[in-house]
């Protein structure tokens, strides 16, 4: 077709008119078409296309448990298999996100080194079998079999208290049920791997025994202390959605600030890095605390009427008590504070001043692993707590809220059985509530314990979402003592620990198996599900399912006590008492309140905020700075074992080792007990461009110094033993300071696609390796961070 | 001329029936259901966390309205069993009740350790 020029501008001026008066034409349209359409909810509409006949499509929830923060997950699965995750949109924690991790974890689904079925070992104790030719398979039948009929020949001996269970983190009912299990049994071992720091503060302080939650959403000015909330920490979507919220969903911005001797990935992200000499947290918070206090910007209301232990007091003895006022005033003063944290004084008054006086204002604790676990942990917790009191953030909008929990169906009492009564009374293995007065835990003693038969041996010792080989400190000494013992291990892959184990009864992933969740760091109740998307892709088993198949083998008083076929019928019997929909919960996976009360001080539901779990400790809706619950546990001779205060961290200067240590966990790190993930060892160290292996971040002055360049292959040199590792220069880490990543140095049994020649068996180094396996006096938590460290090429 | 008028003519039927992007300001859900991002979003400005209504909002398939407060709560199955007025302390003026309680004497039950250990061990959480 050829054109005039006349055409052309004609049919040009026509075209420009009619797109001028398009959006009239499509507004009239719009209007038309709401007049039309009934505004009733329009079930024609929906969001996604309907599935094509050719192939089976559906979109199923579950919940991710790669780490602590239990994200809600929509799966597509087609055809039977699993394709695609996201986040569920109706999970109140992530709605509708989820990390890198749960991006991956089709990949913990259909790992290749997930084990096959059941296995018994078929070498001798003393060697690694991480060969799965050293195992034979045996039916579920069979091995189940085995661990009742040894469970019931040792009760029926009286040594029911010699087994143990080791655990890392464990969801919704496993926890409870796994506990009754034991109790019913009659072992008092029921022992944590996780890192509890942060609600033993809560408990200690405010008398609740859970996570502190932290609406930074609705804060004015967030101070983290140690730690990285937006890469590890037990609520993490909860904290990445709420510093969203904070720096962009508000009018009036608020400002973060991070205190680390790190730049993480949150404090690259924050208003204001405060770089420290690592462990030494406490005093800074202490000194800023004295500056508060002085200056009169304290909530003088809130402190006098709703706290205990503020200024000096007399016990009903007479007897007169030093408070934290005067600790504080005379012991830390802002000089002192600059000479422990390396932090200029007037650093220290700054921050003091914008965090007495931006309200609401809140303190972080760090709640990752291998955060706050320097000696000085648990005093460092309550330093850091208290200021949280002092400027009267508690339980306020912007304040430190508590999570509330689903009123699920209380359990029975367990049927009367005097044998297992004397057996729980005996001590713990890891010294918990004996040698560790306010202990949840210490497992890094249990390693040292168990190989020398201290304070008994153990005859059965069980392993469940958790590797201590490598997870504990220096976790190669575990290998004694699982060589001692008949080890029984859940995990789904032949990790280091499983290697010594004689029997492994393998998992599911929760892709495949029914389970519920407790939905937490959004201070209101809720409850989510994990349901079998696909059909098991292993023979494994739910390992809920499994101890209630052993309880009704060992039957009696065991068997009476978890009297349920499986383990879908325990979820449903506790969630049960809730009074929603079964059906609903399925097709969302998740139910919650949805609203999270604000309890003022002194209303009827302060009491659930405050105080409410105390044991020893009056419930008299007090925030203790003194606390009252140490006390009772401790009768102390010193006052200051109760306040919060700074200890030096254990390990004295040593010229021998002048650096120190810190192993940080990264957004990419899994649980262990999963095996390797490959996509996520593909971006594992996209900070420092380093991938399938850990690395070293060293200053560059300490690098020159020590004539080290980029990507040298360096030795890390502890008094326990020694890593080698590639050296990263940078600029954001204490001058003395080192930091390897948290979770690395694992064994793989798959070649997941690299080249034979530098496929590695082992990926990256375990900093753990190198760190110290003492435990805190009080709460018996390990002592390991920082650590004293030589560099050398 | 025929064919200005003919090429202008079919441009002016087809081009409205095809699809094109809405010129208005606001994102596309809010347009289409008619309510401001805060009516679905805790911030404002839209994004980020939902509030109730949003999510049952999405719990329904993202219709062409957002659920009323109280249709939200039975659509994601919330009963709400708290009173608010347990929330709120009574004024010192009208009651004694919201006055601070004076601080229990300090006491030491060391021998009870072992029942703080299973105090602790009870948590309800994951």
């Amino acid at each position: 077709m050829k054109l005039s020029r006349r055409e052309f501008l004609k049919i040009s001026a026509g075209v420009a008119a009619t797109s001028a008066a398009l959006p009239l034409i499509q507004t009239v349209q719009n209007v038309a078409a709401s007049d039309a359409a009934p505004r009733a909810p329009d079930p024609s509409t929906p969001l996604r296309a309907p599935a094509r006949a050719t192939y089976d499509e559906k979109y199923l929830h579950t919940v991710c448990s790669l780490c602590p923060s239990g994200c809600g997950l929509e799966v597509r699965v087609v055809d039977g298999r699993a394709v695609k995750v996201e986040g569920n949109p109706l999970h109140p924690l992530n709605q509708g996100v989820c990390c890198p991790k749960g991006q991956a974890s089709l990949e913990v689904l259909y790992s290749p080194e997930r084990l096959p079925a059941p296995l018994r070992r078929k070498v001798a104790k003393d060697v690694a079998a991480n060969d799965i030719a050293q195992w034979e398979k045996i039916s579920w039948d069979d091995a189940q079999k085995i661990v009742a009929d040894k469970l019931r020949a040792l009760r029926e001996q009286g040594q029911a208290h010699t087994v143990a269970l080791l655990h890392g983190n464990l969801r919704g009912q496993l926890r409870p049920l796994l506990q009754r299990f034991l109790n019913a049994y009659g072992s008092p071992n029921l022992i944590s791997m996780e890192n509890d720091l942060a609600r033993l503060a809560l408990f200690l302080t405010q008398g609740v025994n859970g996570y502190p939650i932290y609406d930074i959403d609705n804060a004015r000015y967030v101070m983290c202390f140690g730690g990285s909330i937006l890469e590890s920490s037990q609520h993490l979507q909860k904290y990445l959605s709420g510093y969203g919220f904070m720096h962009r969903g508000q009018s009036n911005r608020a400002k973060l600030v991070v205190v680390d001797s790190r730049l993480n990935v949150t404090a690259a992200k924050c208003d204001e890095w405060v770089p420290i000499r690592p462990g030494t947290l406490g005093a800074l918070a202490l000194g800023m605390a004295h500056v508060l206090i002085k200056s009169g910007a304290v909530n003088e209301s809130f402190v006098k009427n709703w706290t205990f232990g503020y200024d000096d007091f007399k016990d009903d003895q007479g007897k007169t008590h030093l408070g934290f006022k005067r600790l504080v005033l005379e012991q830390y003063t802002l000089e002192r504070a600059q000479d422990i944290t390396g932090i200029p004084g007037s650093t220290i008054a700054k921050l003091a001043g914008e965090f007495g006086s931006n309200k609401p204002a809140l303190a972080i604790l760090p709640t990752g692993r291998g955060d706050l676990l320097s000696g000085n942990g648990l005093s460092t917790a309550l330093a850091i707590s208290a200021l949280n009191a002092l400027v009267g953030s508690i339980e306020v909008p912007g304040g430190v809220q508590v999570q509330h929990y689903a009123d699920y169906a209380p359990w029975s009492a367990l049927p009367s059985d005097a044998g297992a009564e004397k057996a729980r009374a005996m001590p713990r293995l890891d010294g918990a509530g004996a040698d560790y007065p306010v202990a949840l835990s210490s497992y890094q003693t249990l390693a040292e314990n168990l190989a020398k038969a201290k304070p008994y041996a153990v005859n059965a010792l069980f392993l469940l979402n958790t590797n201590p080989i490598l997870d504990a400190p220096q976790g190669q000494r575990f290998v004694d003592a699982l060589k001692k013992s008949f080890v029984v291990s859940f995990n789904p892959t032949l990790d280091e620990s499983a290697a010594y184990a004689d029997l492994i009864l393998p998992s599911l992933t929760f892709f495949e198996m029914w389970q519920d969740d407790v939905i937490e760091g959004t201070g209101f109740a809720g409850v989510a599900l994990r349901q079998p998307v696909v059909a098991p892709v292993r023979d494994g088993r739910n390992p809920g399912d499994v101890i209630l198949h052993i309880a009704k083998q060992i039957g009696g008083a065991v068997g009476q006590a978890l009297p349920w076929r499986d383990f879908l019928e325990v979820v449903k019997f506790r969630i049960g008492a809730l009074g929603i929909s079964w059906d609903d919960l399925v097709k969302n996976g998740a139910w919650s309140a949805l609203v999270y009360n604000f309890a003022q001080p002194g209303s009827k539901a302060w009491s659930k905020v405050v105080g409410r779990d105390r044991v020893n400790a009056p419930k008299d809706g007090r925030y203790d700075f003194f606390s009252r619950e140490l006390f009772a546990a401790l009768n102390p001779s010193d006052d200051v074992a109760c306040l919060p205060h700074f200890e030096l961290p254990a390990e004295p200067a040593n010229a021998a080792y002048p650096f120190l240590l810190t192993c940080q966990e990264t957004m990419t790190q899994p649980r262990s007990c999963v095996g390797v993930v490959p996509s996520l060892q593909e971006i594992y160290g996209l900070q420092v461009g380093s991938r399938w292996d850990s690395w070293v971040e060293i200053h560059p002055k300490a690098a020159r110094a020590l004539g080290i360049k980029k990507d040298d292959l360096v030795w890390v040199e502890s008094a326990a033993g020694k890593i080698r590792a590639r050296a990263k220069l940078v600029e954001g880490i204490w001058q003395n300071a080192v930091n390897i990543p948290y979770g690395q140095g694992q064994y793989t049994a798959a070649q997941w696609g690299r080249e034979p020649s530098t496929a590695k068996r082992v990926v990256g180094v375990n900093p753990l390796q190198l760190v110290s396996t003492s435990a805190e006096k009080i709460s018996g938590l390990a002592m390991m961070l920082p650590t004293r460290v030589k560099i050398y090429k | 001329m025929k064919k200005f008028f003919a090429i202008t003519i079919l441009l002016t039927i087809i081009v409205p029936f095809l699809p094109a992007t809405p010129t208005v300001a606001l994102p596309e859900y809010s347009t289409r259901v008619g309510e401001p991002c805060g009516s679905c979003h805790t911030s404002a400005a839209g994004g980020g966390l939902r509030s109730p209504r949003g999510q049952a909002w999405v719990a329904q398939g993202k219709l062409n309205t957002v659920p009323t407060m109280d249709e939200s709560l039975k659509i994601l199955g919330v009963k709400v069993t708290t009173d608010p007025a347990d929330y709120i302390a009574p004024t010192p003026s009208t009651t004694a009740q919201g006055a601070p309680a004076p601080a229990a004497p300090l006491a030491t039950r060391y021998e009870r350790k072992m029942m703080l250990l299973m105090r602790l061990l009870e948590y309800g959480g994951n």
